[in-house]
This record gives C-alpha cells, structure tokens and sequence, in this order.
C-alpha cells in the first residue's frame, strides 16, 4: 500500500518547466478587464461615447443654466427668428428653443433609463426565481410570459394612460409591465444551463440557502446577457416613449417625440423645429445602439475574432 | 407536429381571452367613469346607461361582453351614437379603417422581408467588403431613426418641396410609394442584421465543413446549406415586427392622412369611447397573437427541434 501512494505521488509531480514560469509571470487579467479592453479596442466606440456623454450632459445642464424661460408665455420672443441671443429661435410661446430641446431630452433619458432599470429588475427576478424552481413554478411562469408577450405594448399605454391619466409614471409603467418579459425569458434560459453546474450542486449540498445560491452564485453568472438586454431596452424604451409623444399619447412634459410633431406643423416657416430635435434624437438612438453592439460584442465570447 | 400545433392554439386562444377580460375589467377602473360630464343630467344618464346596459351588475356586464364578442358584435360608439362599432371599423362604404391599415401594413412587410433578405444575405456573404460595410451602416441608421422622423422628413422633402409623389392619402400606387417606405425602413434595417449575424454563425458549423470537404461548388453550399439554415431565426423576429408594423401605422397613417385605425385608437381614448377601446384593443391584440401563431407554427414546420423540444 505504502510503495502504491509513492508512485502515485511520483505520477502526479510535475516537473518545473520553462512554461510554468511565464505564465505566472504574465499579469493576470479578469474577465471584466479583457471585456473593457475589447469594448475600448474601436476608435468608434471612444467618439461615441464622448457624443453620447456630450448629448446627456447638455440635456440636464443647459436648461438648468439657461437664462431664457421654457415655462409661461414670454410675448417679447414669440416666434424668434434664430439669432445669437436664440440659437435655434424661438417657438409660438416663446419659449427658446435650444433650451427646450434639452429639456424634452430629460424626459427621454428618465424614460429610458427608469424603465430600463426597473424591467431588468423584474425580469431577472423572475426568469431566475423561473429557471431555479423548474416544474409547476416554471410552467405557471412561462405560460403567463407567454400570453403576455402576445400583447402589444401600445395597447397597454393606452389603457393604462385612461386609468391612470398622463404622466411620465403612466408611460414607465406601462413600458415596465411589457418590457420585463423578455429578459426574463432569457434569464430562466441561462439559470436551465447554469443550475447543473458543478458549483451550484457543491452550494446546495453545502447547504447553502436558495436566495443565496440565486443571488450569489446563479445571477452574477447571467449578468452578460442580463447587461446585453438592459443596453436593448434603454433605446427601445426611448423610442416607445418618443413614438407616444409623437401621436399625442406621451406624458405631456416636453419630449423629443412631442417637440417633432410640433414641429411638423411648422416646418415650412420654422425648419429647425422640426430638424433640430430629429437630428439630436436620431443621434442619441445611434450612439445608444452602437455603444449596446460594441459591449454585446465585447462580452459575448462567441463572437471573438 | 399535431400536438405542437394543439398547444400553440389553445395558448393563442387563452392570450385573447385574458386579454378581452384584462381590458374590459381595467376600463371599468377609469375613474370618472362614462359619461361624467356635470352637463348630463342624473335622469339622462340613467337612460343613457341602460340603453348601453351600464345599469347591470359588473359581472354581468362582462358575460354580455363576452357573449357580443364571440358573436363579432362589439356594440354601439358612445362618441358617434347609433354607429356600430363593427362598421366604423370594416366601413365598406368609404374603405377606411382596418382594410386602409391591413394593405398599408401587408404593403409594407411584402417590400420589407424580402428586401431585408436580400440586403442581409450580400452583406454576410460579403464580409468585410465595402458592400458589407454599406448595409450594415445603412441598417444602424434604419434601427437608430424612428419612423416618424423618416416619414416627417420625407414627406417633406419628396412631398413639399421636389413635389415628386403625393403626401396625403393610400390608394393609388404613386401614393403608396411613400408611406410604404417609410414603413419598411426599420424592418429592413432589423432582417438584414439578423440576417446577416445569422449568416456569419452558421459559417462555422459542422455541416457546412462536411459539404466542403465533400468537394460541394461553393455556390451550391451557400444557398442549400447556408442561406437556408440562416433563415431559420428570421421566420422567429416576423411576429415582433409584424408588432411593431401595427405602432408604426399608427404613426404612419397620421402622418400620410391614411383613415386607418391608428387615428381611430387614438381618437377613441381621448374621446373616452369605451365601447371603441375595448374593440380596437381586442383586435390588434387577436392580430398579433394569430401573426405570433402562425410564424411558431411556421418555426415548428421548418425546424423539427422546435416542435419536439417541448
């Protein structure tokens, strides 16, 4: 017996070789190291970001600073022609309408960002509590994803808008009754693969609780797709909230969407009513979109060249 | 493939069930509920809700509802009196409504899928090359623009001021040239980049080593093996856009003055027109949940993996 234990400690000594020492003395990168390296890699990526920051910092910035007043009636502008005073002239209230367009910006940005927030929360939430639990839990899960998947979001503005009036919190939360569906689909996807891992089988027969094993060992392993989807929603709920305005069901503040439809009606004497707030938003829609392709690329391992 | 279909129907048939009730109970949450206008007297509004059976128990409100439905009749418009709803909607008489939206909407996804198709397939098949980079640019910016900025823009520059094609209206060919492309921009711009990722993934599968390596002319590989394989997810995103086809009539209509049903919808809300709500939210939800039937059970016919997964 003795003799045996030598020889197999003698079969698993390894030998010091020339390689050993270099891998230990290569720096060690982390996985969110070589995804910022790989997101950072493109110039395009970099001019974007700096346009994306450039657009956001004006739309909470200037109206702040702004001398001119977006609110009331100021009769001594009405209809100003764009001057150095009024960079893109004035609307029919008077209201300055560089500044205005920065502050319909705000609500795009809130939408987007809240609503993003919120129905990756849920999603996540339950996509993981979904995948985790499997049989009846899962099956009663899906089948409501199922049906509810089917119902298109503009229905459901609409009708929550007729109970609950309009505001900005009408549209959020209808954006979020829709929205949570399919990252939630995807994350119960990710938590069928991941829970027949090794790691989680050594949690649960450690005894590890459930809420930690999702918490801490399930979720942080979806978080790719989980971030992948979040950068999808932000412009999609932008755009839903622009497409609202657009057709007069928007939550009343200013907003890009609204800014254009007002613009529409006065594009032959005041084209950069309708220009300006189309270029910033088609803009922004581009940068968010590009900005979501280059860290999908980035994180998804796949997809390396 | 029996069972699969089956499942899928009965599914599509609970959707829309949940659906009429979800909406007929929400909109009995409406505060200041119908006809709250102080002008009406206490005597008229009594009559004004047994003629349109508001005086009745809730629960029995809903089971006429659900009865009226399944017989295709959605009542009375409280906004336009004595005018069934069912008309307003189909309207033989002038053509409006739904058919006006149904042939902008069909216009736009018969341009759109094989024109995504094919724009998709050259870039794929095309990678790298100028070709490639063109479509993907012209995609990013098809995705990032929304349709309402297209269509303003374009109404106003090929309308307003080259005067080349009409800017109100849906039924002669040159006044379905513009509505039907700005219609179709994002759907093309969404196919083609599917298209082409999906293109690029099944580059490196098995079987198209296996078709190479057996000798196969490499044009032969890429349509049999490849483009056909590639397809498969976009038969899946055809239910999502034809979804968004429906948000973007809406848009699209108000902008070409097309009497669809999108300014009806949105007539109807600000107009409290309960009846007309109900009706148009029931349609367009059976609508998408058919169009999302019928591409699942196109998925399961394609792609075998599908209907035996579950």
């Amino acid at each position: 017996m003795q003799s045996e234990n030598v020889n197999i400690d003698e079969l698993f000594r390894s030998e010091p070789c020339a390689d050993d020492e270099q891998i230990s003395n290569q720096p060690h990168i982390s996985y969110s190291a070589e995804v910022a390296r790989r997101f950072w890699r493109t110039p395009s990526v970099i001019v974007f970001s700096i346009l994306l920051a450039l657009i956001i910092a004006c739309c909470f910035l200037v109206p702040a600073f702004s001398p001119r007043p977006i609110t009331g009636i100021v009769d001594e502008a009405i209809n100003h022609k764009p001057s150095a005073e009024y960079w893109l002239g004035a609307d029919k209230f008077g209201h300055d309408f560089f500044t205005k367009m920065w502050k319909g910006g705000q609500t795009s940005f809130k939408v987007g960002f809240v609503s993003a927030v919120l129905q990756t929360l849920i999603g996540v939430i339950v996509g993981a509590i979904s995948g985790y639990a499997g049989g009846k839990v899962d099956q009663f899960l899906m089948r409501t994803v199922d049906v509810f998947i089917s119902i298109p979001y503009m229905v459901i503005v609409l009708v929550v808008r007729l109970i609950m009036g309009s505001s900005i919190y009408t549209i959020i939360f209808a954006l979020v009754v829709t929205g949570w569906l399919n990252t939630a689909r995807l994350v119960r996807g990710q938590i069928l693969q991941l829970k027949t891992e090794d790691y989680v089988l050594a949690a649960q027969s450690t005894g590890v609780s459930t809420a930690s094993i999702l918490f801490r060992h399930l979720i942080p392993n979806t978080l790719g797709v989980v971030i992948v989807s979040f950068t999808l929603a932000i412009p999609q709920a932008m755009f839903s909230e622009a497409f609202l305005s657009f057709i007069g069901m928007g939550s009343g503040d200013v907003s890009w969407g609204s800014l254009i439809r007002t613009g529409m009606e006065v594009r032959f004497r005041h084209p950069w009513q309708l220009i300006a707030p189309s270029i910033v938003l088609a803009l922004t829609m581009l940068c968010i979109q590009l900005l979501g392709d280059s860290l999908r690329d980035a994180l998804d391992p796949k997809l390396r060249k | 493939m029996l069972k699969y279909v089956v499942r899928r129907v009965l599914i599509a048939a609970i959707t829309v069930f949940v659906l009429a009730t979800v909406t007929f109970f929400l909109l009995k949450l409406v505060p200041n509920g119908l006809f709250a206008d102080p002008n009406i007297t206490a005597e008229a509004r009594a009559k004004l809700f047994a003629h349109y059976g508001l005086d009745k128990p809730v629960f029995e409100q809903y089971l006429m509802y659900l009865k009226n439905m399944a017989h295709l009749d959605l009542g009375e418009s409280i906004a336009n009196p004595g005018r069934k709803i069912t008309t307003m909607i189909l309207d033989p008489a002038t053509g409006n409504g739904l058919p006006q939206s149904m042939r902008l909407g069909l216009c736009a996804l018969i341009f759109s899928v094989p024109m995504g198709i094919a724009l998709g397939t050259m870039s794929g098949l095309n990678r790298g090359k100028a070709l490639d980079k063109a479509v993907i640019g012209l995609s990013l910016v098809g995705i990032s623009v929304p349709s309402f900025v297209v269509a303003t823009i374009s109404v106003t520059v090929f309308g307003n001021m080259l005067g080349w094609l009409p800017t109100t209206g849906f039924s002669t060919p040159k006044e379905m040239i513009l509505p039907t492309i700005c219609l179709s921009l994002s759907p093309i711009a969404t196919i083609a980049r599917l298209m082409r990722t999906s293109l690029v993934e099944v580059e490196n599968a098995d079987y198209i080593k296996t078709a190479r390596s057996k000798g196969l002319k490499k044009r032969r590989i890429m349509l049999r093996h490849q483009v056909r394989n590639a397809l498969l997810p976009v038969v899946t995103i055809l239910g999502p856009i034809t979804a968004s086809l429906l948000c973007g009539t809406f848009v699209v209509e108000s902008i070409f003055n097309i009497k669809g049903l999108g300014g009806y919808y949105v007539e109807s809300i600000s107009n409290r027109d309960y009846g007309l709500v109900m009706g148009l939210t029931v349609l367009f939800g059976t609508f998408l949940v058919a169009a999302n039937l019928v591409v699942d059970i196109l998925y399961g016919l394609i792609d075998p993996r599908i209907r035996l997964k579950r």
